[in-house]
């Protein structure tokens, strides 16, 4: 009984039971399906809020999720495809939003919160250790 | 009276962060709009719009109820001499042409896009959107959803010239 409410619980952890794919959809070559998913999980919906065309129902997805199989058949690169992507939707269809002047902020801010905690706490530290 | 300042910092650095939010927040923005890096850029060839630029592109589609309420403003533009290629974006010919002889017929041309492509070539996220082409061919201008008033109109034809 146990075994069978874990293996359960694990088919819902995985991700191709999350996945929106309909089997049609799917290329016939499992190795460039496989990155087909990747990359996919790195697109965003554009339409949604934060998900990614690969974990989406909307249409626009499905129509990036048929763009992103052919171009993979055709052979372009996942660079290629993402250049594609980006010439037409801009930096906003990646997730993960990449390095440039426009975000250097976002992606120092935590590191250097990070850098000031920790420089506080240890000049605290160390002022406490002198005391004693 | 360093360290009042060293205290003080955190504090500093989290209401810096609180003003940089609030300001992005209070700015009024159009609703969901985002910035279209065609801009700046010519026409994608992949679209095999011939037509001779300055002209308005329009994706819509008959089962779009944001698309015939901006329906009107197209009219006005077709009337005032702009030149305005539609493309039927997920639309069959026949839908595409009784939607025109009951609402009137805006287009100089109507391209169709049966499976979407055209509409991810322009990147749009759904319709009806339009694009302003000045007279080198060059896009100058994206309008994110239905033409709401005059003034939507006003200023987007403002980029043309």
């Amino acid at each position: 009984m146990k075994q069978l409410v874990f293996a359960l619980l694990f088919i819902c952890f995985t991700t191709s039971a999350w996945a929106v794919t309909h089997p049609d959809e799917r290329l016939k070559d499992p190795a460039l399906e496989a990155r087909a998913v990747a990359l996919s999980q790195t697109l965003r919906c554009v339409v949604c809020q934060n998900e990614s065309i690969e974990a989406s129902h909307a249409d626009i997805a499905k129509d990036l999720r048929r763009i992103v199989r052919t171009q993979i058949a055709v052979g372009k690169t996942d660079d290629e495809i993402r250049a594609f992507l980006q010439a037409r939707y801009g930096d906003y269809v990646f997730l993960e939003p990449p390095f440039t002047p426009r975000t250097w902020l976002l992606w120092l801010i935590p590191i250097a919160v990070m850098a000031c905690g920790c420089t506080m706490a240890s000049l605290h530290m160390l002022k406490r250790r002198r005391r004693k | 009276m360093k360290k009042s300042w060293l205290t003080i910092l955190p504090l500093a650095f989290i209401l810096l962060l609180v003003a940089m939010f609030m300001d992005r927040l209070a700015t009024p923005r159009m609703s969901g709009a985002i910035d279209s890096p065609l801009i700046g850029k010519p026409v994608p060839p992949e679209l095999g719009i011939t037509a001779k630029p300055p002209y308005i592109i329009n994706l819509f589609a008959s089962w779009c109820t944001p698309c015939a309420i901006e329906h009107p403003y197209l009219l006005d533009m077709h009337k005032s001499g702009i030149k305005i290629i539609g493309i039927a974006y997920k639309d069959s010919t026949a839908n595409i042409s009784k939607y025109l002889k009951l609402g009137g017929d805006p287009f100089a041309e109507v391209k169709y896009d049966e499976k979407g492509d055209a509409g991810i070539t322009l990147g749009i996220t759904g319709v009806p959107e339009s694009f302003a082409v000045d007279a080198s061919g060059i896009i100058r201008a994206r309008q994110q959803g239905p033409f709401g008033d005059e003034k939507s109109v006003k200023d987007f034809l403002e980029t043309l010239k």
